[in-house]
């Protein structure tokens, strides 16, 4: 019986339809590909063409920026805010992205979804939200003095801390989730089988759990300080005017000011700079495998 | 090396689920000792116990008469050899091997020569450079087991090792882990599920079940003479047939199956009540065609319902009126036996152990 039918159902039925699938194949590909090149690609090209033609044609604005005091000094203060929040934000996010990659299954969702949740608020309103908490007559210095246990209210606005806590609070998810899917990948017998051959749990944390989180932490830096360098509403609600980082001084020259060159130069400093840290990245966090699997 | 390991009425509770019920063993120095069992008998609840991983909710562990039981793991001094083998991935084979040396704070050219006849141990000195990625399952198996004895520990406890590796590969390790054990001497405490590795390697099994311990010996004593159905069934192939004790005759105990009287020859004095079984190995019973001399005793006709031949042996099912189907397992010379032929199954009066019990609630335990 089998022998009749086996004619019928033979190899035409399978791969037959190739030209109308590559063709799907392509549109997909090309109109995301023009949809960035128009609405993307000509606003950045635009910028750096700015940059060197106003007011005059030539590298003026960048000397500009070399030489320039008070633009060095919010380049230091960009520097210095975001060197301590990534640090701050790898400390906190390494210890609850542990925490959540060594507690049963239960618990571990629901710390997921907590730390998920915060993506939900939008950066305004949280920032408002820690101004609240924070200035002088806030919840956190009203509640210590009627402790008793200040006098005077703490500054915690219109200065470096705020904006230290406000960028931390904003930053923890970017650092939680790389390093909790690094850890998650560290078979969990290692660190019991160090001890077994003798190493304290210190030891055994220190000499085969951490160096086998370090592309974990060295991916959630980066992507800390990416977005931290271009970081603007936080600084300048928290920062009152008083700590200014590039990204909001960039506004002001475009907005107030109008210097537009000096503007568009400094972003494409900045543009520079985080493309550099990007590329650091895909080499720690595999961004480039990712894509190309057509076949 | 003298140590001998007890293990005192150990009972560890989770909630109300006791993963380890009163178990109690000792473990002799030198001894290659496997718990054996089904997956959720507790056997690598108790391995943990003894590593230290666990601690139990009351009981003992002592080594050598000194009570280990609130010692961590890293105090204890015991090899351990986990299921995935836990390899160091950011260490190669050196630094895995000599990571044990190092934590103990050895000295350089110490712990090099140790690496090194820890290495040759296993023959891969060659690949001291490698990092565990590079290894095949064998090798990065051998190098956990050098890794594990090669600070001299008292105990070596090994968490189903061969489990990941495919079976022509596990049936050489099993070889050579049972060479190795002779070569160092060490204690190894073995835990698989698998009845053919603890067979071939161990010098004593235990056979653990709902965190109890079901039958503690030497491959060959629960073989032959499994103390339940249970172990009957995991240990091998057995035939059981509903039995009933109609008496004594001398030495022997008279049984029936079906309307066909049995003599078994025991030295043991048994304990039955309830329904009863015969359990018989396969491979102990002989075929008899009808047409040979008539029947004598310890025989039961049937009818030949399956044959399969492996090469020497045939595997015949034979199914009977007194008992349903029996598998025999027979050497049978060239003759082929015929499907729907007649037969006689018979056994000597000192094939058999009876058993309490019917096979048919155990069926979901079967290991065949």
């Amino acid at each position: 019986m089998p022998t009749q039918d086996e004619s019928l159902v033979g190899p035409r039925s399978i791969a037959k339809p190739l030209l109308p699938q590559n063709a799907a194949y392509w549109f997909m590909v090309l109109l995301p590909a023009g949809f960035l090149a128009g609405l993307y690609l000509t606003p950045v090209i635009s910028v750096m063409v700015r940059s060197v033609t106003e007011p005059v044609i030539g590298f003026g604005n960048y000397s500009v920026i070399l030489e320039n005091t008070a633009i060095q000094s919010v380049l230091g203060k960009t520097v210095y805010i975001c060197a301590v929040t990534t640090g701050l934000s790898l400390l906190f996010g390494y210890i609850t992205a542990y925490a959540m990659s060594q507690v049963p299954q239960r618990e571990q969702r629901l710390m997921f979804l907590l730390v998920i949740l915060s993506f939900w608020i939008s950066v305004l309103i949280r920032t408002f939200a820690w101004i609240a908490v924070l200035q002088p007559r806030g919840l956190l210095n009203g509640m210590l003095i009627g402790l008793g246990l200040i006098d005077s209210p703490l500054r915690l606005v219109r200065n470096d801390i705020g904006v230290i806590i406000g960028m931390v609070h904003y930053m923890l998810p970017y650092a939680i989730l790389p390093l909790f899917a690094n850890m998650q990948t560290i078979d969990r017998s290692l660190v019991p089988a160090a001890r077994a051959m003798g190493a304290s749990p210190r030891r055994a944390f220190f000499t085969v759990f951490f160096p086998l989180s370090l592309p974990g932490l060295a991916g959630a830096a980066i992507l800390v300080l990416i977005f931290s360098s271009g970081f603007y509403i936080t600084p300048a609600l928290l920062g009152g005017g008083k700590v200014v980082m590039v990204a909001e001084y960039i506004s002001v020259q475009m907005s107030e000011t109008l210097k537009w060159g000096l503007a568009t130069s400094l972003a494409t400093c900045l543009m520079v700079v985080v493309l550099a840290l990007t590329m650091l990245m895909s080499r720690f966090m595999d961004v480039g495998s990712s894509g190309g699997k057509t076949g | 090396m003298k140590e001998k390991l007890t293990i005192d009425s150990v009972k560890k509770l989770y909630g109300s689920f006791a993963a380890l019920d009163d178990v109690s063993i000792q473990i002799d120095a030198g001894e290659f000792m496997t718990l054996l069992g089904p997956s959720g008998s507790g056997k690598t609840t108790l391995l943990m116990t003894i590593a230290g991983f666990v601690e139990p909710t009351s009981g003992d562990v002592t080594l050598d008469g000194v009570q280990i039981t609130p010692l961590p793991p890293e105090r204890r001094n015991f090899g351990v050899v986990f299921q995935g083998y836990a390899l160091f991935p950011h260490m190669t084979v050196w630094g895995n091997v000599g990571y044990p040396l190092r934590v103990r704070g050895m000295n350089r050219n110490e712990a090099e020569t140790k690496i090194q006849s820890a290495l040759e141990l296993i023959q891969l000195s060659h690949l001291a450079d490698r990092y565990p990625k590079q290894l095949s399952g064998g090798q990065q198996q051998r190098v956990a087991l050098a890794r594990s004895l090669v600070f001299s520990p008292e105990l070596l406890l090994l968490d189903e090792p061969l489990s990941a590796l495919d079976r022509a590969l596990r049936k050489d390790l099993q070889l050579e882990l049972k060479d190795l054990h002779e070569r160092v001497g060490t204690t190894f405490i073995y835990v698989t599920h698998d009845q053919e590795e603890a067979l071939s390697m161990s010098d004593r099994i235990a056979i653990l079940r709902d965190g109890r311990i079901e039958q503690l010996g030497t491959p060959e004593s629960l073989y032959e003479k499994p103390n339940s159905i249970f172990v009957a069934n995991f240990l091998g192939k057995s035939n059981f047939l509903p039995a009933q004790v109609v008496g004594k005759n001398g030495a022997a105990i008279k049984y029936e199956v079906g309307s066909f009287e049995f003599n078994l020859k025991s030295e043991d004095i048994l304990e039955l009540h309830g329904d009863l079984s015969v359990a018989l190995r396969p491979e102990r019973l002989s075929l008899r065609n009808d047409e040979d001399t008539s029947p004598t005793i310890n025989s039961m006709p049937g009818q030949i319902k399956k044959v399969s031949y492996f090469g020497k042996l045939y595997e015949v099912i034979v199914t009977t009126d007194a008992a349903g189907d029996i598998m025999v397992i027979a050497d049978l010379g060239c003759r082929r036996p015929r499907v729907g032929e007649t037969v006689w199954i018979s056994w000597s009066e000192s094939t058999g152990v009876l058993l309490t019990g019917r096979p048919s609630e155990m069926d979901d335990a079967y290991a065949g």
